[in-house]
């Protein structure tokens, strides 16, 4: 079964060329532009592995969208995808095993390292 | 013809006419008589209270014990002389020696002597007007006169008197070691004479004394080391008394206007630091989507990915004529352009950014030798194909007179700086067109608080202006798309900023550039309060 990931980003671009990326690479995509998408598709638990998290959304705060999912699902890893470029994870987030090597900075110049990032979260 | 061969008779000739008595009596002016061998004969009151002497101790004694020893010497000379050729030292006279008194002390005293050759007598008469008073009074101006002077002096301004016309009368020692002279300063000259720059003050000099107010003149540019200064210029009308003028006062002020320049400098950073912190997500999200828009057409155009090639035959389509199609049509140089320009584009955000944390949390104590050797080493990997330049070319100098080369710093952002101020150097070298070795020279050493790093290279150098815009932002000398202007000024704001160091170069065309930098051995106190942003 391939990995199933959800991208969490309210541009809809990014999330086009992010997702065409991934399904190349086998790895089974889904898309939420806002954290109430994400937290209703998340509660649907349909095998969601791995969720790519933009940082500023529109109706909610990255680091508090990551501490919900993680209640719903304690299975569910993390990568931090974000446009600021000096984000650093906070406590709550380090706690729950997300460090400095998870937060990758927009614009991405290359995705192959974000599917190695990804191959080394769900085989870990 | 009397006999006034006796003493007694020829005091009386003295003493005799009451009114001549009452005159000599009453004068204010020491007067003496003597005879031909100078003893005196008469010495009134006024002489008793200048010299201290009774007239009965002196009378009978010779007058030269009067005078201060080195006048007395030659006294007996001079009287021969007189009386044998009638060479006049003093006779008929009169000039300014030294009295002694009494007690031994001396001063000076206005002294003229008459000849008396009445009826027989022959005798010399003798005025002294005492003048300690008005030495006094001279001694007392000159030291004034002097401590005026090392007051104005002491001024760390250029300060002239000048009259209503501008002619000089007063200077100070840094007014006379003024470098723009364009001839000594003189008493009497016209002040643009001496200082040309200042031509257009001699109006304000008439403004100001006839409308008795201050007028200052800020920010005048003049030459300075062949570069533009600034100075002050400030005409204080005299009070008005016995003649009108004015002092005239010339700050030089450069430093000061270079300071307020590289505040406005980092004021710049600032607020392109918090333009940056505002934009940065929103210009990241694009240059994402171009990003990854190229990976995905590169990817999906090549005739390795298996769903690709499972598509195009489903499509009868030959993914080996659509690869010869593309390379020869150079469709992925387009595709490499977008994405080299993203990455440019995503480097200037980054930059940018930098400006806007105040200060970084991970400071900590670090060897300053090992963090140069480490950029050394970092630096060495780095050449250029495309620009003939290999930085394993260049001779490295280490001048190290370091004491202790602990500072407390982030060691990335020194690095950072160290790497932009090394590469830039090498970049330099590579560019200028003598023949010479490129040498790059990094010295450290001990200064107060502070460690002092050089980077001194013999590139081609910069002129006066580049030197004065190499710190601000988007400011480059490179050709377009080599750098983004940010460099040094973000190395600058680093140094500032974040470290409380300082961070200037001197250079000149020809002479190479030196980057000289100034790190604290110490943590600045603020620094434990600032939270990273």
């Amino acid at each position: 079964m391939s990995p199933r990931v959800l991208i969490i980003d309210d541009e809809p671009a990014l999330c086009a060329g992010l997702s065409s990326f991934l399904e190349d690479e086998g790895i089974g995509v889904q898309i939420a532009a806002s954290g109430a998408e994400a937290l209703a598709l998340a509660e649907q638990n349909n095998g969601l592995q791995l969720c790519i998290l933009d940082m500023r959304l529109p109706d909610i705060d990255g680091n508090q969208l990551a501490l919900r999912l993680h209640q719903l699902d304690p299975s569910l890893r993390f990568l931090i995808h974000t446009g600021s470029a000096a984000y650093s994870p906070p406590d709550s987030l380090q706690r729950l095993g997300i460090s400095e090597r998870d937060v990758f900075s927009k614009p991405l110049l290359d995705m192959g390292l974000l599917v190695d990032a990804i191959k080394r979260l769900l085989h870990d | 013809m009397k006999d006034f061969s006796s003493p007694a008779a020829r005091v009386r000739f003295w003493n005799d006419d009451p009114r001549v008595k009452a005159i000599v009596g009453s004068a204010a002016d020491g007067i003496i008589g003597i005879d031909t061998r100078g003893m005196i004969e008469m010495f009134n009151p006024a002489a008793e209270k200048l010299f201290g002497y009774n007239a009965d101790d002196v009378i009978g004694r010779n007058v030269k014990y009067l005078a201060a020893p080195e006048y007395q010497r030659d006294h007996d000379q001079y009287l021969r002389n007189y009386l044998e050729s009638a060479t006049a030292k003093v006779i008929g006279i009169g000039r300014e020696v030294k009295g002694q008194r009494k007690d031994g002390s001396l001063f000076p005293m206005y002294l003229s002597v008459g000849e008396i050759k009445i009826d027989g007598f022959h005798g010399f008469v003798g005025i002294a007007h005492d003048l300690s008073a008005l030495h006094a009074a001279r001694q007392q101006l000159a030291v004034t006169g002097e401590l005026l002077q090392n007051i104005i002096d002491s001024m760390p301004s250029i300060i002239i008197g000048v009259d209503a016309e501008g002619h000089i009368t007063h200077w100070n020692q840094l007014a006379a070691a003024e470098p723009r002279l364009a001839q000594p300063l003189e008493v009497g000259q016209r002040i643009d004479q001496c200082y040309p720059h200042l031509t257009n003050q001699l109006s304000r000099i008439e403004t100001a004394i006839l409308e008795q107010r201050t007028l200052v003149s800020q920010r005048i540019s003049v030459p300075r080391d062949g570069e533009v200064g600034y100075v002050d210029v400030m005409v204080y009308p005299l009070a008005q008394g016995a003649s009108a003028g004015a002092v005239i006062r010339i700050d030089d002020i450069t430093e000061r206007v270079r300071i307020e320049e590289m505040m406005i400098q980092t004021e710049k950073m600032m607020s392109v630091g918090g333009l940056a912190a505002g934009m940065a997500h929103e210009i990241n999200n694009p240059l994402g989507i171009i990003a990854q828009g190229c990976q995905n057409l590169t990817r999906r155009l090549s005739a390795e990915l298996p769903q690709n090639r499972q598509l195009a035959d489903e499509l009868g389509l030959d993914l080996a004529l659509v690869e010869r199609y593309m390379e020869q049509r150079g469709i992925h140089r387009f595709i490499d352009g977008i994405s080299e320009g993203v990455a440019r584009a995503s480097q200037i955000i980054a930059d940018m950014l930098t400006y806007s944390r105040r200060s970084a949390s991970s400071f900590e104590p670090t060897s300053l030798v090992g963090l140069v050797e480490t950029t050394l080493r970092l630096a060495s990997h780095d050449y250029d194909l495309k620009r003939n330049y290999d930085f394993r070319k260049i001779r490295v100098l280490r001048e190290v007179a370091l004491s202790d080369d602990e500072i407390w710093c982030d060691r990335t952002a020194i690095e950072q700086v160290l790497l932009n101020l090394i590469r830039n150097a090498a970049q330099a070298m590579s560019r200028g067109e003598q023949q010479r070795t490129p040498q790059l020279t990094i010295r450290l050493s001990d200064d107060g608080p502070y460690i002092r790093v050089e980077l001194a290279d013999n590139g081609p150098g910069m002129d006066g202006e580049t030197r004065k815009r190499i710190f601000e932002p988007f400011f480059t000398t490179k050709p377009v798309g080599e750098g983004t202007g940010l460099g040094l000024s973000v190395a600058y704001f680093i140094v500032h900023e974040q470290h409380r160091g300082s961070l200037r170069v001197e250079s000149a065309p020809g002479r190479g550039s030196c980057f000289v930098m100034r790190l604290p051995r110490a943590p600045h106190t603020s620094s434990s309060q600032e939270a990273s942003s």
